[in-house]
């Protein structure tokens, strides 16, 4: 899967999850800081993004999930 | 019907069907002679008439569930293997069942925790040994106090209400199939070492498991976690449901430790933390992060996963946590002690990647220990540990399989 179908897979959950307009959302954008999501909001798009890509993310790697682009990364590299 | 439906004690229970496995628990409880199927089921009829809050069924729906009460009978079955709750007790969220002179009480967690069912538990044998052995106890009724009142338990910690910061170091937890170890310990001789150190029984209990942990996986630095009971501090003593905390502890090691080089620091955070306001803070951090999840409207799936993360991130997992029960039954009865020989109490591993469930009875503490870490040997490095120690081992054994 293409890196910018897996951005637009992320825009599109987070306006479902937390009402956010894809327009508002860049790589750079910050979850907690520009997006202002809480860590259930957070908790709630990976949860999505699972369900969506049909994988399991280490609770781990959660952590590194600091801003858009590494959700990305981390989807892209996952998904096949 | 829709005039029966109930949601009031929902909450207090929910957590456990957020949890990913199903955790349902079992007492075991040896008499002294084979024990009697039919008495057994009159037994717990007579006090199930009196115990209307173990008398329902949970209706679960797509985004909400409810509880309503269950008229269908409530069977007591032969023999010790595990059956479905609630698809094979009739929609009961317990069941009991015999073998030879062995109880077994199995029970979803969702329903009580160890203490609420103990109380239900000891009526039960109590019933039992009157029609067993004409024993002449008085046949009590289980009133259930109104569920306590979260958003009052949130408003007075505001701090409840703050984010996950995620800054919390947690360890991995070990997800083979589990096995079991019983170990039992002479109580008296544990108190005594708690004495010489001037601490808790419980904190020497926890910090020889610790120590035994270290040994045991390897590693210099363990990561540990026990319960502690609300009922008193939130005011309702005698609840049935869920009311209790968790507290995480951490230990670091230099090369051969010994008890007394950590035991006091961990009494010291022990009894810290066992302050009823510190309880209760905790209480309510706990409960309202699971009060969130409640609220989400999403699949019954999503809300699983999201508070899997969030207890991750929140820092709960540990290298093993302690259930300490103390003695299940005494404190309705002491009298009852008389016709039991044996306890065990055997909860899933959830939340670490060992569980230890201790319970007090005849004189002995009962270690039901599960393991999911995949090695082997723990037994030994508990009584050698202990026994370095001055505490006393009666018994020390790895069993397989698991109950799970």
């Amino acid at each position: 899967m293409q890196r910018s179908e897996i951005l637009a897979q992320i825009k599109a959950i987070l306006e479902d999850v937390a009402e956010i307009s894809p327009d508002e959302v860049t790589e750079d954008s910050v979850l907690m800081d520009d997006l202002d999501l809480s860590s259930m909001e957070i908790l709630t798009i990976v949860a999505d993004l699972e369900e969506t890509f049909g994988i399991r993310i280490p609770e781990k790697e959660l952590r590194g999930f600091v801003t858009v682009s590494d959700l990305a990364d981390y989807l892209t590299a996952q998904v096949v | 019907m829709a005039q029966n439906r109930s949601s009031a004690y929902i909450f207090q229970g929910v957590m456990y069907f957020y949890r990913q496995e199903k955790i349902c628990c079992r007492y075991e409880i040896t008499l002294r002679d084979e024990v009697d199927l039919a008495l057994l089921q009159a037994a717990q009829d007579e006090v199930l008439s009196r115990a209307e809050y173990f008398r329902q069924q949970l209706v679960w729906e797509k985004r909400d569930a409810y509880l309503e009460p269950n008229d269908q009978p409530c069977l007591v079955f032969q023999g010790s293997q595990l059956r479905e709750i609630p698809e094979e007790t009739n929609g009961y969220l317990f069941y009991f069942s015999c073998e030879g002179p062995v109880i077994y009480l199995n029970w979803h967690h969702f329903l009580s925790d160890g203490r609420g069912m103990a109380s239900f538990a000891a009526l039960v044998l109590e019933a039992y040994c009157n029609r067993r052995y004409g024993a002449g106890f008085v046949g009590m009724t289980l009133v259930t106090p109104p569920p306590y009142d979260e958003q009052a338990l949130f408003d007075r910690f505001p701090s409840c209400h703050a984010k996950n910061d995620q800054s919390e170091q947690v360890p991995e937890i070990a997800e083979g199939a589990a096995h079991r170890t019983l170990v039992r310990v002479d109580k008296a001789s544990l108190v005594q070492r708690a004495l010489a150190s001037g601490v808790k029984p419980f904190s020497c209990l926890t910090a020889l498991l610790t120590l035994s942990m270290r040994q045991y996986l390897g590693r210099d630095e363990i990561f540990y976690s026990y319960s502690a009971d609300t009922r008193d501090d939130i005011g309702a003593p005698d609840a049935p449901y869920n009311c209790v905390t968790s507290f995480q502890g951490r230990a670091a090691f230099g090369p051969d430790p010994r008890l007394e080089d950590f035991v006091g620091a961990l009494d010291r955070e022990v009894k810290s933390n066992l302050e009823p306001e510190r309880k209760l803070e905790r209480m309510a951090q706990q409960m309202n992060w699971i009060y969130e999840v409640s609220k989400l409207k999403a699949p019954l799936k999503i809300k699983q996963r999201v508070f899997q993360m969030g207890e991750y991130m929140g820092g709960v997992p540990s290298d093993f946590w302690i259930s300490y029960l103390g003695n299940p039954l005494r404190p309705t009865s002491p009298e009852l002690m008389d016709y039991i020989e044996d306890f065990e109490v055997w909860v899933p591993p959830d939340g670490a990647s060992i569980c230890v469930e201790a319970a007090s009875v005849n004189g002995q503490i009962i270690l039901c220990i599960q393991d999911k870490t995949l090695r082997s040997g723990l037994a030994d490095v508990i009584r050698a540990v202990m026994e370095q120690e001055q505490v006393r081992v009666i018994q020390a054994q790895d069993r397989t399989p698991a109950f799970t």
